[in-house]
Formats: C-alpha cells, structure tokens, sequence
C-alpha cells in the first residue's frame, strides 16, 4: 500500500517512514504543499498522512482543494493541535481521520488500515491479525495456513471483528451486521455466537482473542506476548 | 498556565453609603427645609405685619390724642375725644400725677402689664410725651385688639389649611425623588451584573453603555477598555498555550517514533513507559490551560449513558493492552444532561486512566451511569479494585500537583484537579469515595436539571 507523507519535521519523517515501513506500508514523503501537489498529481496514493502546519501552506487548506477536486483519497491528519479534532472531522474538514501528535506507530498504522478497508477505499484482500488470517475476497479464515471450519454468522461476525481488529465495537452496531436491522435478535443470540467463536479460534490455536466488554461490545485483539 | 483559583470572598468592606440613600437623604433634607422655609415665610412674615399695624395705630392714636388735649386755664387737662374710642389713655405731668385718664384705663393697664400671654386680648401700649406752653405732659396710649383682623385671617389660613396640603406634597416629592433616583442608577445595576459575567473564560463581555447616565459612561468605557487590554493578554496567553502545544508534542511525536524504531524491543517497552509518562504530562498541562482559557458550553444537552459508552469503545483498547478490563453499566437508556460533551469526557478519560494506573492487572474497570433522581443529578462514576484512596489524601487530590501517598508510577497530580475544575464549573461535584470491594470509587456528579 502506497502511502504520501507530507510532513514538514524532517526527523519525525524519517522515523515515520521507517517505522511504517515495518508495518508494510510503502511511505513516499514530501515535506511541503506544492510537493504534495506535484506528487499527487503524478502518482495514485492509497492513503495520505497530512501534517497541517506546513512551510508554505496551510495542510487544511491543501485537504479542500483535494476535495473540491472530488478526490475521495483516505485522508489521515496529525496535528499537534487538540483542539481541532472535532473540527476536522467536520463537514468542513473533510479529513477521515485524525491523530494528535505524539501518537504511535502502531496506533497510526492500524488507523492508516482502518481507513483503507472503508468502503470507497481500495479494500485490503486479506487482513491479518496474530497467527489469524481472514480473506475477504473468499471469505475463509486460517490459523498458520490450516483452514477453520466456520458458518455463515460465525464468518461475518468474525470478519466484523478483525475488520476492526484492536478497536472495540458495539454489540448493537455487532448485531445490526450480522443479523440485519429488521431481524427479530433473541437476547443472547449474538453472545452464544461469540463464544462459539472464540471456541473455534481457540481450537484452531488463533493467538486472537475476542475480548468481552460489559455493557460496550466485543474487541479482538492479539493476545500474543 | 495557572490561574487564580476561586479567590476567598474579599470581604466586603463597609460601604461608604449606597447612592440612593446619601442622594436621598440629601435631597429629602433639602425637600423639607425648603418647604419650611417656603411655608413659614408668609406667616413669620404676617406675624410682623401684624405688630407693624399696631404700632402704627398706636401712634396714630397717639397723634390723636395729643390733638385733643387742651389746657385749662385752672391747669386743669381737658381731652377733648369722642365718647366712642378704641382706646385707651393717661395724661401725667412730669412728676407722674395723673392729670386725666379714660374710662377704661385701669383694667386695661393691667392687661397691658402683662401683655403677650397667649390666648388673652393683645393689648399694646405706646408711650411718649408733648411739650405744652406750661410744661411737658407724659401721654401712654394702650390699644386693645379685640377680634381677628384680616392679617390674622391670613396666618390662620397658613396654619389650618395650606400647611396640611404641603405636607402632602412634600411627601409626594420625596418619593419620586426617591423613585427618580433608583430609575437612574438601574442601569448600574445592569452593569454590575454583565461586569459579574467576566471570568478568565468569557473575557469577550464588555459593560452595557446605552441607557446609562453620561456621568458614567466615560467610567464604563475606560472599563470596557480596560477590558480590551486584558482580553488581549488571554489571547496571547491562548495563543501561548496552543504554541505549547505545537512545540512539546511535536518533539515528543519525533521521540516516540524514534524509540518504536529502535531494534532493542525491550529498551523499547521501557522508553515506551517513560514517554507514555510524558506525554501524559503535557497532554494534561495543556487541558489546564485549554480549560482556563476556553469557555466550556455547559448549556448543551448531552447524553451521558452515550458519552460513557463511546469513550469506554474508545478507551478499551488502552485498558486491554494494559491487561484491565472494561465494563459500562446503566447505559442501556440515555441519560440526558446538561454539559460540555469535550469536557465531561476528558473529565471520565482522566478517571479511568486514573483506575487503569492505580488498579492491579487483570482486574476490572467499571463505568457506571446512572440517572438523575428527584433532588439529586445524574452521575457518571468510575470503580477500580485498586488499594483506593487513603482517607487523609481524600480531600487534597483535587489539588493541583498534589498527589496521594499511595501513588506510584507517572502522574503529575493534575488529573483530579482538571476532573474537580470540570465538575465545578458545571455546578456539580466530583466525589472521591471508597467501592464496596475495597477500591476506590470517583463519582462525578452533576446539578438537577
């Protein structure tokens, strides 16, 4: 995945670069806004990462004309300004997500992945988590190549999950996915299917686990050390 | 970054008078000399016509009288007046014998004597003397007043009838001088109360000046300027915490990437540790001075069962990678309030990192929402299983920079006082109380709608 970084902090670029790198992401770098520009207008980028105090421009700025131009590119801003936040996200932001400096990498990488699997984004084929492995294009599952033997509710919730793989997700939004907002759901339906689940990944020695939250929802996370 | 914390009360020292009651008092002084003044001139002034009129009969008479004298050859007097007088009179020679004198001299000399005693005849006496060709003659004239001329017509008007309608009146003009002053000081009292609307906060108020008396609008003004200079120091000091901001977490953003790029995984883990320490720190120095220099909007209506459940879907990954659980209860039906969303949450964020410092792993964090109930707010609480607040610390963690005995581990002692400055401003509470398994519980909780 091809990712543009237009970040001013030269040091801060280079470890970012690296340190992305490691997670598999191909990091192409720029440092100001007619570069950005000039890269973009040149290449396909699968995702940018927007620093939005450049040098010779405001990054924000650079995000409308992005999409005024009707490039529907992910865009992830970092910033070191808490307070913009909730404006970036905004109707008049048009940023689909942000992070506010200092931040991890991996934290940033999942954020960068979150956003590549939205719809509209070019969706990643296969998703890893731990030893897990889900693909969504045949929809099967394996743990270190063996194949998990997996129904049809058990496939969506668990491709719900890791979709959104270290992050938690709600049991409503959890059971408006698998069973559609029309069903009638029985109380405990969507509990018995997880433990099912977690019975099967923990047969098939998956090192992730699906973590319950009383009263939140349901997170799956790599257990391993 | 700091600012005052709600200063003591000044005492109120004694006011040098409100201005109502020194104009009042004045003016209603002034009110009542006045009318005396107006009112006892005329009758002071008919007193002395009065004796003026007398006088001038007396004299009158005098003159008559000496008119009418004649002597006889004998040395006899003969007074040559009308039976019919309105007075009475003596005629001595110089060694003081009478030598005539009118039918009623005698009972009238003695009222005379004792003239001036009220509610008896007014009886006057005049005397002088003539020079005759045979010697002088000692003349006493004495006049009696017997009924109420006109002058003392006029003074009985005065005090019967036109001093019980001036009282009145007086009356009447001391009350709209009263009323008339209050309607003109009102709009101070608006003044006061947009000037009571000014915190570090809402430095953006500026004092009413329409409608204000002219004296007091240059006041206002240089007030309001005033105000300009020092809104301008908020801004800057605005300007400098968001410049803060740039220039700590950017350095810091620099460092973590940099440690998560080094081979070393457990000098990593480590480091990890520490900057986590770190850019907690600033992270939190940065919401006090967001909070002294932002205006919270605590009129918005919220919801605090979505609140806790968003932020605990957003927190759990935290709590789950430092091996604490994380449950939400009483969040199935919305509880509304009203707040400042951002800020109530960074109030909870603060209590569970709080819990997830303080409790031992692979314990359990509980969030509990529950709803207001009569006379009492809705509450937003927090449980860890942790060794809980020690009793003495209890009332002293709300401080800035202090922290409990029992702390260990990074932390700057900002976290609760950020919490307490938050529920404070919403009118509410934050409550730091014991859970029934032993650890500690932090309840906030916020004013009945």
């Amino acid at each position: 995945m091809r990712l543009l970084l237009v970040e001013d902090n030269d040091r801060l670029a280079h470890f970012l670069v690296k340190g992305l790198g490691a997670e598999g992401f191909a990091v192409d770098h720029v440092g100001l806004v007619d570069e950005a520009e000039a890269a973009l207008a040149t290449m396909r980028f699968d995702a940018i990462l927007l620093d939005l105090g450049l040098p010779d421009g405001d990054g924000m700025d650079l995000l409308r004309r992005l999409r005024a131009k009707g490039d529907t590119t992910p865009i992830l801003v970092t910033t070191a300004r808490g307070d913009l936040g909730d404006r970036l996200k905004g109707l008049d932001g048009g940023a689909d997500d942000y992070l506010i400096k200092p931040f991890e990498i991996a934290e940033l990488a999942a954020r960068l992945r979150a956003l590549l699997r939205r719809p509209g984004a070019v969706m990643s084929r296969e998703i890893e988590l731990g030893n897990l492995r889900f693909d969504a294009e045949s929809r099967t599952a394996t743990v270190e190549g063996r194949a998990l033997a997996l129904g049809r509710r058990e496939t969506e919730l668990l491709e719900a999950l890791i979709r959104r793989g270290g992050r938690a997700i709600a049991k409503s939004a959890l059971e408006n996915t698998i069973y559609g907002l029309a069903g009638e759901v029985e109380p405990n339906a969507l509990e018995v299917l997880v433990s099912r689940l977690r019975r099967r990944l923990a047969e098939a020695g998956a090192t992730a686990q699906i973590h319950t939250l009383r009263g939140i929802g349901y997170l799956m996370a790599d257990g391993a050390p | 970054m700091t600012s005052p914390e709600p200063s003591p009360a000044i005492e109120a020292r004694h006011p040098s008078g409100s201005l109502t009651s020194r104009l009042g008092w004045r003016l209603g002084g002034l009110f009542v000399v006045a009318f005396l003044v107006a009112g006892l001139l005329p009758y002071i002034n008919s007193r002395d016509d009065r004796s003026e009129v007398m006088a001038e009969t007396l004299q009158a008479d005098m003159r008559l009288l000496a008119k009418a004298i004649a002597r006889e050859p004998d040395g006899r007097i003969a007074v040559g007046l009308p039976q019919e007088i309105h007075f009475a009179y003596r005629v001595r020679d110089p060694n003081g014998a009478v030598l005539a004198k009118s039918d009623g001299w005698d009972g009238l000399q003695a009222n005379a004597m004792k003239a001036g005693k009220p509610g008896e005849l007014q009886v006057s006496m005049l005397s002088g003397h003539i020079d005759m060709p045979q010697g002088p003659l000692l003349l006493d004239v004495v006049l009696v007043d017997r009924g109420p001329s006109l002058i003392d017509g006029l003074v009985n008007e005065w005090g019967d009838e036109i001093l019980p309608l001036l009282l009145p009146v007086l009356g009447t003009a001391l009350l709209i001088g009263v009323w008339t002053i209050r309607r003109s000081l009102a709009p101070l009292a608006r003044v006061a109360d947009a000037a009571s609307a000014i915190t570090p906060r809402e430095t953006g108020v500026r004092l009413p000046s329409d409608d204000l008396p002219a004296e007091l609008v240059p006041l206002v003004t240089a007030v309001n300027d005033a105000l300009d200079r020092l809104a301008e120091g908020f801004r800057h000091q605005r300007e400098f915490a968001a410049d803060a901001a740039h220039e700590l977490r950017t350095p810091l953003a620099v460092l973590s990437a940099h440690i998560e790029t080094l081979p070393d995984k457990a000098a990593v883990a480590s480091l990890k540790q520490d900057l986590f320490g770190m850019r907690r720190l600033v992270d939190q120095m940065l919401a006090v001075a967001e909070l002294d220099a932002r205006p919270l909007h605590v009129d918005a209506e919220i919801d605090l069962a979505a609140l806790a459940v968003e932020l605990a879907t957003a927190m759990a990954p935290l709590c789950l990678a430092q091996h604490r659980d994380l449950a939400v209860t009483g969040a199935e039906h919305p509880v509304r309030v009203h707040g400042d969303g951002a800020a109530l949450r960074r109030a909870l964020r603060n209590l569970i990192e709080n819990a997830i410092a303080h409790s031992p792993e692979r314990s359990a964090i509980e969030i509990r929402v529950t709803a207001a109930a009569a006379g009492r707010g809705a509450t937003m609480s927090v449980r860890d299983s942790g060794p809980g607040f020690a009793p003495a610390d209890r009332a002293r963690v709300t401080q800035r920079f202090y922290r409990g005995r029992r702390a260990k581990g990074p932390g700057a002692g900002l976290g609760l006082a950020i919490v307490a400055r938050i529920m404070a401003v919403h009118g509410g509470r934050l409550e730091i109380g014991a859970a029934p398994g032993g650890g500690a519980e932090v309840t906030l909780r916020l004013p009945p709608l």
